[in-house]
């Protein structure tokens, strides 16, 4: 008898449960469409994330539906690189996170394409390959240089600098500042990867998170609310608060500024011994919306002078003039539009033209 | 610390179990509410602590004495001891927060000493000479009005020194400046303690009751300051009155689950109004109020009708949480608003909204002037001056005096023409006629009462002028964002409706659990979900 209710008393549980979710899914897509973003990450034999190898996925956001090609060698491209470089032929490589993968842009549309296009047109033999993964800061950059990008002999390399990456850097462990000196810290850095890569067995779980916009909801808001709470014990961990400093909305830990500077730097020299000439790419704050600034600002004199970034600051501004253009998208996870892309990609290209960064490649 | 904080989660989170633990000893209970208040605001700031105090230990005095009763010594220490307690630990605690800022908390003892603790010793000295004299006046009656008097022109001029000061002596200089008189007036930098205007206003009722003789007032203090500091109605009401209240204070109250349900569900609803309906609609309102010259008729009107949105979403969304979690607690506080945009009078709107101020409005100066016993002229200046102080009380501008003198003037027109009446009497033969003329009556006011709004949330008149002035060229009424207002303006409006309605409103209490749990998840995903990007302080928290 007592079994029995039990069990009804579990089946009521067990349908309002469903009930509710399938609610849920009902009320956003009527009342709150959701981008929907599913991450396609793994863990690689170097100890950080990257992107599925030969992952076919899609995003679909209010403003744009996209989709994304991973090739073989885990980078968004349709082609394949052999690591030797062929001959006449200049290497770009690209580090960084999902403004560099090229998050809400086609791949026509993306940076990395814009910017191949660009060059080539102006009489150059370019390859842009693409090293990117969402999630990414300097010092996986710096890991999956010295991994993976190295190898295929790039002649540029350009890493994004974006104002997260103080905090990732330091929450990330990989390398930690000692009396002023970079040292390796964590041998491995691969958040949520072993859950994820669990959950993408099962067929239902990719079903969800490509399509179920509940699902997307709880898992970005969760996501959010995590990384912040992991920001905040990072910025207690680097120093007392008397040491933050304040640039906009965000604050950051001079400490932090520390460690993202001795690790430009030690991707620069280590560019340099491989032959590349490292650029840095910065993707500006748009804090309040509208207003550009660049959290590279924060660097030390030296890593400004030595690592002038390539910076669209004054294209966005006279973009952003007119009040019909934009920068960034509205909603989704307010990436670069194309047009943020191609300000951008057009003057990466003129600062790689002006260096004469491809006159010994090509 | 706002309801929809993690902070008052927390902090609720501790105090629930705790309250819980001691309910059924109502000394001990009502010692807890008292801290937790504390605790609760302090938060904002700790130095206004001893303001608290302040007016609890002197209207604890008053109400005694406007009763009829002499002061005892032991009711003097009493009151002294429990301002004193109160001020040092405000003192001592904004000396360990200065500390923890980094300054040195014994400098900064040195340097706030005078400013925190000599008003505290000023106000004893207040109370020991007010007892010493007024308890000599052999008179009864005499003796119960001066002290009335005391506990009225104490508090007015507490509230008028932190709330008015200013106002008056910038207007007074302005006024007299084409005169060639200039007073050397220099703006006092003075911070607005918060809910000022409530729970004063909430503590001179009292002792107003007290003299009338419609209350005999507490001789425990502890109960009487655990009233006056209650911490889910301290920050913005309702204005409670003191026989409502007092009684629930004195004992120990049933909590159930029929209690912790329907305080749970009028905590979301309010939790709803707020964050979702008001902080949605300060979206749209606050842009197009900042810069009203760069805007077309219709998002000017957009923007009327969202601030309209927004103050009912705020102030109803604050008190429903308030009366929530009242409720958890098993308190039970008075309803502050019955759907007031469904009125088809000003009469009815002000029976609608903000109940207890209106009411404390009406009892307590309304009819203190003489109400309507005087003939109309009399009756239309009484409701004149009660509107544009009730404008006043809310802020200390003239746009909230133009505000209260528009809805004076309002209804001294209705009440010229007998319009009340009227429609109330064709409402009552019901029939078509009836909803004809009730939605007549209602599609009439309401524009009006948008009007008033404009000229409670514009910086000056001159801003509220040109918001009017822009609405009137009657340009591009389709531009603006209508279609962002609509989405948050029409759900609420039709659940109102299924409220307002004995017929809806009945057919979902009745309806099968199933629809009703749905009711409940569909609150809470609004809430998770449709919760706007940027939170805003409670509006009411300013007056």
């Amino acid at each position: 008898m007592k079994l029995a209710a039990f069990a009804r008393s579990s089946a009521i549980v067990a349908a309002l449960g469903l009930w509710t979710l399938v609610f849920g899914e009902i009320f956003l897509r009527l009342l709150a469409p959701q981008a929907i973003m599913p991450r396609y990450i793994t863990g690689t034999d170097y100890g950080i994330r990257g992107n599925v190898p030969g992952a076919v996925y899609a995003h679909s956001t209010p403003d744009v539906n996209v989709e994304y090609r991973i090739n073989a060698q885990g980078m968004r491209d349709d082609r394949l690189f052999p690591e030797a470089k062929p001959p006449g032929t200049c290497r770009i490589a690209m580090l960084g996170d999902s403004y560099f993968v090229g998050y809400e842009l086609d791949l026509q549309q993306s940076f990395q394409h814009q910017l191949e296009q660009r060059l080539n047109a102006d009489g150059h033999k370019v390859e842009v390959l693409n090293f990117a993964v969402s999630g990414f800061g300097t010092a996986e950059n710096l890991r999956a240089w010295q991994a993976k990008a190295r190898r295929f002999a790039p002649d540029v390399l350009l890493m994004q600098w974006q104002v997260t990456d103080y905090d990732d850097n330091f929450r990330s462990g990989l390398y930690k500042l000692k009396d002023g000196r970079l040292e390796k810290g964590a041998a491995t850095f691969l958040p949520g990867v072993a859950a994820q890569d669990r959950l993408m067995r099962f067929k239902l779980y990719r079903l969800l998170a490509d399509h179920s916009h509940l699902y997307n909801f709880a898992r970005e808001q969760i996501g959010w609310r995590v990384k912040q709470l992991l920001a905040f014990v990072a910025k207690r961990e680097a120093g007392p608060a008397e040491n933050e400093v304040e640039q906009n909305t965000y604050v950051v830990n001079q400490a932090q500024v520390d460690l993202a500077a001795a690790l430009l730097r030690e991707a620069r020299t280590e560019a340099a011994r491989d032959g590349a000439t490292m650029m840095v790419v910065d993707i500006p704050n748009r804090t309040p919306e509208r207003v550009f600034s660049s959290s590279y600002d924060l660097m030390p004199a030296d890593v400004k002078r030595d690592l002038a970034p390539v910076s669209a600051l004054p294209a966005f501004r006279a973009a952003a003039r007119n009040p019909a253009t934009r920068i960034f998208f509205k909603n989704g996870a307010r990436h670069l539009t194309p047009l943020g892309a191609r300000l951008l990609a057009e003057e990466a290209a003129r600062r790689i033209e002006a260096a004469n960064l491809l006159g010994a490649c090509s | 610390m706002l309801f929809f904080t993690w902070t008052f989660g927390a902090f609720f989170a501790i105090f629930y179990p705790a309250f819980l633990l001691v309910r059924k000893n109502v000394t001990a209970r009502n010692l807890l509410l008292i801290l937790a208040a504390c605790i609760f605001y302090g938060w904002w700031d700790v130095r206004f602590l001893a303001l608290l105090a302040f007016t609890s230990a002197l209207d604890y005095l008053t109400a005694l004495g406007a009763a009829g009763h002499r002061i005892r010594r032991s009711q003097l220490l009493k009151s002294s001891a429990f301002l004193s307690i109160v001020s040092i630990a405000g003192f001592v605690a904004h000396c360990l927060i200065e500390g923890a800022r980094g300054r040195d908390p014994i400098a900064v003892g040195f340097a706030d000493a005078a400013l925190l603790l000599l008003p505290a010793v000023a106000a004893i000295l207040l109370f020991i000479v007010s007892v010493a004299l007024l308890n000599r006046v052999a008179d009864d009656a005499s003796r119960k009005y001066r002290w009335l008097l005391l506990s009225v022109i104490v508090n007015l001029a507490v509230l008028a020194f932190f709330k008015y000061v200013n106002f008056f002596g910038e207007s007074l200089q302005e006024a007299l400046a084409p005169l060639g008189v200039d007073l050397g007036f220099v703006a006092l930098n003075i911070i607005l303690p918060l809910g000022i205007s409530f729970h004063t206003f909430q503590s001179i009722g009292r002792t107003i009751d007290t003299w009338r003789g419609k209350l005999e007032p507490s001789t425990s203090l502890i109960e009487f300051a655990a009233f006056l500091t209650y911490f889910p109605q301290i920050l913005a009401g309702p204005i409670e009155r003191a026989n409502h209240m007092l009684p629930q204070f004195r004992s120990v109250l049933p909590i159930n689950a029929a209690m912790l349900r329907s305080g749970m569900m009028l905590f979301l609803w309010g939790l709803f109004k707020k964050i979702v309906i008001a902080d949605n609609m300060a979206i749209i309102a606050n842009p197009i109020f900042d810069d009203t010259g760069a805007h077309s008729s219709g998002t000017l009107i957009v923007a009327a009708l969202a601030f309209t949105f927004q103050i009912y979403g705020d102030f109803s969304g604050y008190t429903d949480m308030a009366r929530g979690l009242a409720r958890l607690m098993g308190f039970e506080l008075r309803q502050n608003f019955n759907l007031p945009y469904f009125a088809r009078t000003p009469s009815e709107f002000w029976q609608r909204w903000h109940i207890s101020l209106s009411q404390w409005l009406r009892d307590y100066l309304y009819i203190s002037l003489g109400g309507n016993r005087g003939g109309e002229r009399k009756t239309y200046r009484n409701l004149m001056l009660t509107m544009l102080l009730g404008g006043l009380w809310h802020g200390a501008a003239w746009t909230f005096v133009f505000w209260g003198f528009l809805h004076g003037a309002i209804q001294v027109i209705y009440r010229f023409f007998k319009l009340d009446d009227r429609i109330e009497a064709v409402s009552a033969r019901g029939g078509i006629r009836a909803v004809a003329t009730n939605l007549v009556a209602w599609a009439a006011l309401m524009p009006v009462i948008v009007l008033t709004w404009i000229y409670f949330r514009a910086e000056t008149m001159v801003e509220g002028n040109a918001m009017v002035a822009g609405i009137v060229r009657l340009h591009d009424l389709t531009d603006g964002p209508w279609a962002t207002w609509a989405f948050y303006a029409v759900p609420l409006f039709l659940i109102e409706c299924g409220l307002r309605f004995a017929t809806p409103r009945e057919a979902y209490a009745r309806a099968p659990f199933f629809v009703r749990y749905t009711g409940v998840i569909a609150l809470l995903f609004a809430i998770v979900v449709l919760t706007a990007p940027a939170g805003q302080d409670f509006i009411y928290f300013d007056f």
